[in-house]
């Protein structure tokens, strides 16, 4: 040891007993009391808790103490008038803060990994931490330590400051802890592991101990300019000098910037074109609204009931009295909403409930479907839905009217019925056959041990058809519409009472002859993805597909899939939710669809997002809306959102 | 004053905008740049966004600009080098005080007029009205702004907040001008305005009733002392009742807050400026 070094050892040595009484002292107090109270090794562990909390903030003092306790002031012209480079001088100083706090971190994190792993202070709630997941702690926690040391040095050896260096390193290291919880892009800059959520890319990824290589390259590229800085900074003698203005713009800059990328992540970025209220006098969250249109005419329809059931005591339950209100408006080249008109259908109906399609036919007829629910005469509390078609006209300068009315009801004296459209999907477009099947209770979905029925009707057979086709199904399989695709799905219960899905072969609900054979709506081993490919819990409505292409939507993001072959699967790209955007995100149904072939609509309970995956390795979110429990109809140059009466024009991203 | 006291005052004004301006644009490019940017991402409503920037980030702009002005003249010792000059200590204060006034206007007015713009390269969003009470609370919190053009909410909002800023910068300045360094006039400052937010609470506690839902002597006591407070208009001009009174509560408390202090820092000038700034 050199003359110099022992110098900065000896002056050192306020760092050092500051740095053992907190992070020596004070955890071994609390730690002994707490084997004193219980003998049970606790569950907070105080050491990392000290280390995690102030450990960066001692690094970056440590740093600039070291250079700021003679540099700048008249002792750096004695040092400097030494028979000693300056570069000597610095880099004595430099090793020897390193050993300082090297010392004093190293021995707290190896008193809290002593009482970790021995089984003197392990009681019988305390169970060790995995070793792979405390050395990758070890190693983030040090790697953070080391480089606030080497930015608090370098910035005080360019500035000579105390205040400067401390507040540059605090806030270096703020942006490299907030950033990538922030903003999606640059969440390379945390560890691979360090996840929010386990994907198959991030739990396999075992490249430098799972922390990837972009985090490590650049880090230590990060490291080098700050030494290299050090080194070629202390032979100038022109000091760089923070001020108060200086340190107090920075700071806000740094605000906004984090800001910046916040709002870039969850704040709205599709511009509002107009906004109108389409319908009278209706309150939002109850009303679902239909949208339909024929070139730039539109139509949308919502049925809201206007008195609630209650009992009487002769009839049993009365009706719900519902009320249809329609609106037409046209939509012009800039987005505006012109020619509103509302209407209410003429008479009212009495226990229809929900909207199940609105279409245009051939002849502009406006096609309107409902769920239609009427109480069995066998039980008073059981009831049947069927459907109702109402075949409306409505033209420019006329009224709405009726042109017919279909009933679709079950044939008499059998099992309880209902339709198997999906209860937040809708049909978009007029389609020839209806589909009921029998169910135990009030969910269709409810697991039948035995076998159940599926009724065919066909629309066209006068105003009440009766079944075309009766289809016995097998046990424990139920059917479904949904995006215009029937699909049959298997129940799998297990031993331990869990479900599991298995999906057939989605069919054309408009071809139901081909039910009769067996084979097309047999189990299909590729109708989904993989559940290792999903993100989070797999849900057939949160995967869509064009072509070979699978796209899976969910909560922690979107991913997509290839499927070239039968039974091969391949992860092409991902797009990874931040964690500050999975504050705004809300489980659910989030409903992704193919928009044309670049782009991928995702339209989740609490907001609409849409994806660029013309570069499947790439796909990037582009468009971000805040919704209110929306639906959203896309036009090729517009994206209508309808929230209650309020109905949204949205720019539509161009390619 | 002397003759030449104009020019002295005009040249007092260009000092302190010189000394002062990087903090009016500091202040102004933090404001605007959060106002504009909460306001373009729409993800809360406008008058949310607006309560939230022009509320807690308002007020420590009034203390940032409250704080420095004469606390930084006596750190520097450039105070005693400015009273013996042929103007008064009230002249000296007033001056300041206008410029300060001055910056805090011009900040929220670019703030303002960033946030407009903002809105407008978005497009104007009104979110749907919600059936339930307690959404719609979250939706509509301010009931007098309920169906106003956004541009006109924050319009409103940026009138009231820079009244009700001012009224608290006022007598705050008078109020920092003891302090020796501007850290000590930060930390008054920020204590000062945590005090005043507890008494703003009142406003809340003399609302509520009683268990018979009659209004006590306590709580109608605690009511007015609460609408003496320089923000009670800001919280309670955007209630349905309280909204008519809104231009009266306003007059008042600029005349309380601004008008006051200011004609008696101007009349009591010398010795008793002299004997509260311990100089």
């Amino acid at each position: 040891m050199n003359n110099l070094s022992r110098k900065e050892y000896r002056d050192a040595r306020e760092v050092l007993i500051g740095g053992i009484a907190i992070f020596w002292v004070v955890p071994i107090v609390l730690e002994l009391l707490f084997i004193a109270i219980g003998r049970e090794r606790e569950t907070f562990p105080f050491v990392w808790a000290f280390l995690a909390l102030v450990g960066w903030l001692y690094a970056v003092v440590s740093g600039a103490h070291t250079v700021c306790r003679d540099w700048g002031k008249p002792e750096e012209h004695f040092l400097l008038a030494m028979p000693v480079s300056a570069r000597h001088v610095v880099w004595a100083k430099l090793k020897a803060g390193a050993v300082i706090l090297f010392v004093v971190l190293l021995l707290a994190a190896a008193w809290d990994f002593t009482m970790d792993r021995s089984d003197m202070f392990r009681g019988t709630l305390w169970h060790a931490t995995d070793m792979l997941a405390m050395v990758r702690w070890a190693i983030l926690w040090g790697w953070i330590f080391a480089v606030g040391y080497v930015i608090g040095f370098t910035t005080a050896i360019v500035t000579r400051q105390m205040l400067a260096s401390t507040l540059v390193g605090c806030l270096t290291l703020l942006v490299w802890l907030v950033a990538p919880l922030i903003s999606s892009r640059l969440q390379f800059l945390h560890p691979k592991w360090w996840s929010t959520v386990e994907s198959v890319k991030s739990s396999t990824d075992s490249s430098w101990l799972g922390f990837g290589w972009p985090f490590v390259v650049l880090t230590v590229l990060g490291l080098v300019t700050c030494v290299g800085t050090t080194l070629i900074g202390c032979t100038r003698e022109r000091v760089i000098r923070l001020g108060h203005k200086q340190l107090a713009w920075a700071a806000a800059l740094i605000v906004l910037m984090l800001l910046g990328l916040a709002l870039g992540e969850v704040g709205n970025s599709l511009v509002v074109r107009d906004q109108k209220e389409i319908f009278h006098n209706e309150n939002f969250w109850y009303p679902r609204v239909l949208v339909a249109n024929q070139g730039d005419q539109f139509y949308a329809v919502s049925a809201r009931p206007i008195s609630t059931p209650s009992v009487s005591p002769r009839h049993g339950r009365v009706p719900t009295i519902w009320r249809l209100q329609l609106a037409s408006f046209r939509l012009d080249d800039r987005g505006r909403i012109q020619d509103l008109r509302q209407a209410d259908l003429p008479n009212k109906l009495n226990e229809y409930g929900r909207i199940v399609g609105l279409a245009i036919d051939e002849n502009a007829e406006l096609v309107l479907t409902m769920s239609h629910t009427t109480k069995r005469k066998d039980s008073d509390n059981d009831w049947d839905t069927g459907l109702l078609r109402l075949r409306l006209s409505w033209p420019s300068h006329g009224p709405l009217q009726v042109i017919s009315r279909t009933t679709v009801e079950p044939p008499p004296d059998r099992l309880p019925v209902a339709p198997v459209n999906v209860y937040n999907d809708w049909e978009g477009k007029v389609s020839r056959y209806a589909y009921l099947q029998e169910r135990v209770s009030g969910d269709v979905h409810d697991v039948l041990p035995k076998e159940r029925k599926l009724y065919v009707f066909d629309w066209s057979d006068g105003p009440t058809p009766q079944p075309r086709y009766e289809i016995q199904l097998p046990p424990r399989t139920y059917a479904q519409i949904y995006r215009g695709e029937l699909h049959f799905e298997l129940s799998n219960a297990s031993s331990n009472g869990l479900r599991s899905w298995t999906l057939g072969r989605p069919l054309d609900p408009d071809h139901p002859e081909l039910l009769l054979d067996k084979r097309n709506w047999a189990h299909d081993p590729d109708a989904l993805p993989p559940t290792e490919l999903f993100l989070d819990n797999p849900d057939e409505r949160s995967a869509t597909r064009r072509g070979d292409l699978w796209c899976v939507s969910q909560p922690s993001g979107l991913r997509i899939i290839r499927h070239s072959r039968p039974h091969e699967w391949e992860l092409v790209g991902e797009y990874r939710a931040s964690p500050l955007a999975l504050w705004f995100r809300r489980y659910g149904d989030h409903q992704p669809r193919f928009l044309d072939d670049s782009f991928v609509l995702e339209n989740g309970l609490s907001q609409l997002a849409l994806y660029d995956t013309s570069d499947p390795a790439h796909p990037r979110r582009v468009g971000f809306f805040q919704t209110y429990d929306g639906e959203v109809y896309p036009t090729p140059h517009f994206l209508l959102l309808v929230e209650g009466n309020l109905l949204t024009v949205l720019d539509r991203p161009k390619n | 004053m002397p003759a030449n006291g104009q020019k002295i005052f005009r040249a007092l004004l260009r000092k302190e905008w010189q000394e002062q301006r990087w903090r009016f644009f500091l202040g102004a490019t933090v404001l605007s740049g959060l106002l504009a940017g909460l306001l373009r991402a729409q993800i809360i409503p406008n008058g949310e966004a607006a309560l939230l920037i022009y509320g807690p980030v308002g007020l420590v702009m009034t203390i940032f600009l409250a704080m420095g002005s004469v606390a930084s003249e006596r750190a520097d010792h450039t105070w005693e080098f400015l009273t013996v000059q042929p103007v008064s200590r009230a002249r000296l204060l007033g001056t300041k005080w206008a410029m300060g006034l001055a910056l805090l206007a011009g900040i929220i007015a670019i703030a303002t007029t960033a946030g407009m713009v903002a809105m407008a390269s978005r497009g104007f969003r009104r979110l749907p009205e919600f059936e339930y009470e307690e959404i719609r609370y979250r939706s509509n919190f301010f009931h007098l702004l309920t169906g106003a053009h956004p541009i006109q909410t924050i319009g409103v909002f940026a009138l009231v907040a820079t009244i009700s800023l001012a009224c608290w910068y006022t007598p705050l300045f008078f109020l920092l001008t003891r302090a020796k360094h501007e850290f000590t006039a930060a930390l008054g400052g920020i204590f000062l305005t945590i005090a005043l937010l507890v008494w703003l609470i009142q406003l809340s506690a003399g609302a509520s009733t009683d268990f018979a839902g009659t209004v006590s002597f306590y709580h109608a006591a605690l009511s007015c002392s609460g609408l003496l407070n320089p923000l009670s208009p800001a919280v309670l001009g955007f209630s349905e009742n309280f909204a008519p009174f809104l231009p009266v509560l306003l007059l008042a408390q600029v005349g309380l807050w601004i008008v006051l202090p200011v004609w008696l820092v101007g009349r009591n000038s010398g010795r008793l400026i002299q004997k509260w700034m311990q100089t």
